[in-house]
């Protein structure tokens, strides 16, 4: 790791606000009531879109503790069970993590496909829980519906991070700069 | 300490699962303490959005205006029906020294935010505990039913929708009075489950709570029958959902309780007669 202070950890946590200010804010309109209208298409979850999209690029600006504390925030201001998918995407995040050296060489279609295989294991495992542990889920459909346009969405949300708020893949010139291994 | 963290939040989700009603009051008391210092940046935001929903609707300001003039011809006939059945009432009501039940007075909360989860439906509103909201009471919007109160904090209170998953509701459909289960799916428009025989039931008939087991209080509108494209009875709501902004809360406790218990303390039987009267009464209209 570079050390406290050096322009290295400085660009760090630039990335890190810059991947925080945008999960806020991401958070913050998904509680603006507007859509009190349910049916029709749902929107993206462009919340883990984002996460997932900052973890395969650049792990260091999203981790552990960061993901947790938005995902967790996320969880209570929603309606939704406590605590069980803030465990589940830490636990798909926490496996990116280990993939993203292998996506640095790769093109995006294999990127996308590895998102939409593990965005889906998510949603399913969820569903699992739920339904082990008595909770209702929502229905199969829906949820289906939501997932196409998450996945489809994702592009989107790749380049917003390349061209917008500059998460990018780290080139192995900067990996020797950072300290990290290649 | 990815390990522990993933354990404890094992743990926080079996606390939720297993007491749930606890768990649940402490996510209102966080809300609560969270969500009210964002209410400066939530409004204008809101505003925004809707002002941007207004001046596209101006693109069609033409047909909008016949549209309206149409209908407040319409109107304007109902109108004078109305008063004549209004004075009638009013008559018929003295003449047969009906009390109306004082309880159904209401307060006004502006809405704060949507649930932030495209599988869920409610509100929180801006009106908690300190206003003396208590769980379980209905809210309206102008015209029609929205919702009930589920999750009372200091400051704020969540209104779940009669479009939530969760949301059962005891109707009655008028004229022909059927009883049926008004049971939200996640959709516009909320199932009518239970019914005994629908043949008597035409889309458009009204429907009105039914009071039964004390959720709400009874012939309050919720909406219109209309049948679905496959085949299943529905429930347009009357409530405008696309804007809700304020909520109307019915300070209302179930009339059933308070004959209960006032024929168990007080040996007269007369206050709870009268109340008993009243309701079937507002239940024929």
């Amino acid at each position: 790791m570079p050390t406290m202070g050096s322009p290295a950890a400085l660009h760090i946590w630039i990335g890190r606000a810059a991947y925080f200010g945008c999960a806020a804010l991401l958070i913050f309109a998904s509680l603006v009531p507007m859509r009190f209208n349910p049916g029709g298409v749902p929107a993206p979850d462009l919340l883990l879109a984002l996460t997932f999209s900052t973890v395969l690029r650049r792990p260091d600006f999203a981790p552990f503790w960061l993901v947790f504390a938005i995902f967790l925030l996320a969880d209570t201001l929603s309606g939704q069970p406590l605590a069980l998918w803030t465990g589940i995407v830490l636990i798909s995040t926490e496996f990116l993590r280990t993939q993203e050296r292998r996506f640095r060489e790769l093109i995006f279609p294999f990127e996308w496909a590895f998102f939409t295989a593990v965005f889906f294991l998510a949603i399913l495992a969820n569903r699992i829980i739920l339904t082990v542990a008595l909770v209702p889920v929502a229905d199969f459909g829906a949820q289906m519906l939501y997932f196409f346009v998450t996945v489809i969405t994702y592009p989107l949300v790749v380049l917003f991070c390349y061209a917008i708020i500059h998460i990018r893949k780290i080139t192995p010139g900067e990996a020797v700069r950072l300290g990290h291994r290649l | 300490m990815v390990g522990v963290t993933l354990v404890v939040l094992l743990a926080v989700f079996l606390l939720w699962r297993i007491d749930n009603p606890r768990a649940e009051r402490l996510r209102a008391a966080f809300i609560d303490r969270v969500v009210p210092n964002f209410e400066w940046a939530l409004l204008p935001v809101t505003r925004a959005t809707r002002m941007i929903d207004d001046f596209q609707s101006y693109a069609r300001i033409y047909e909008q205006n016949q549209e309206l003039r149409r209908e407040l011809q319409r109107l304007k006939s109902w109108r004078e029906a109305a008063l004549q059945l209004e004075q009638e009432n009013a008559s018929l009501l003295d003449l047969n020294k009906v009390r109306l039940d004082p309880k159904l007075t209401f307060i006004t909360g502006v809405v704060l935010t949507d649930s932030g989860s495209p599988f869920r439906q409610s509100a929180l509103i801006n009106v908690g505990r300190r206003d003396g909201i208590i769980d379980g009471w209905a809210t309206m919007d102008g015209l029609g039913l929205v919702g009930r109160i589920t999750g009372v904090g200091e400051n704020t209170s969540r209104v779940v929708l009669l479009t939530d998953d969760n949301s059962r509701i005891p109707v009655t459909i008028q004229p022909s009075g059927r009883r049926a289960i008004m049971s939200g799916d996640n959709t516009a428009a909320p199932i009518i489950q239970f019914l005994e025989d629908d043949d008597k039931i035409r889309p458009g008939d009204r429907v009105f709570t039914s009071g039964d087991g004390g959720v709400f209080p009874p012939a309050l509108l919720a909406g219109q029958v209309a049948r679905a494209s496959d085949g299943r009875l529905r429930v347009r709501l009357a409530a405008d959902y696309r804007r809700l902004e304020f909520l109307r809360i019915l300070r209302a406790t179930p009339v059933e309780t308070i004959a209960e218990s006032d024929a168990g303390v007080i040996s007269g039987a007369q206050p709870a007669t009268d109340l008993s009267g009243a309701d079937s009464g507002a239940d024929d209209g």
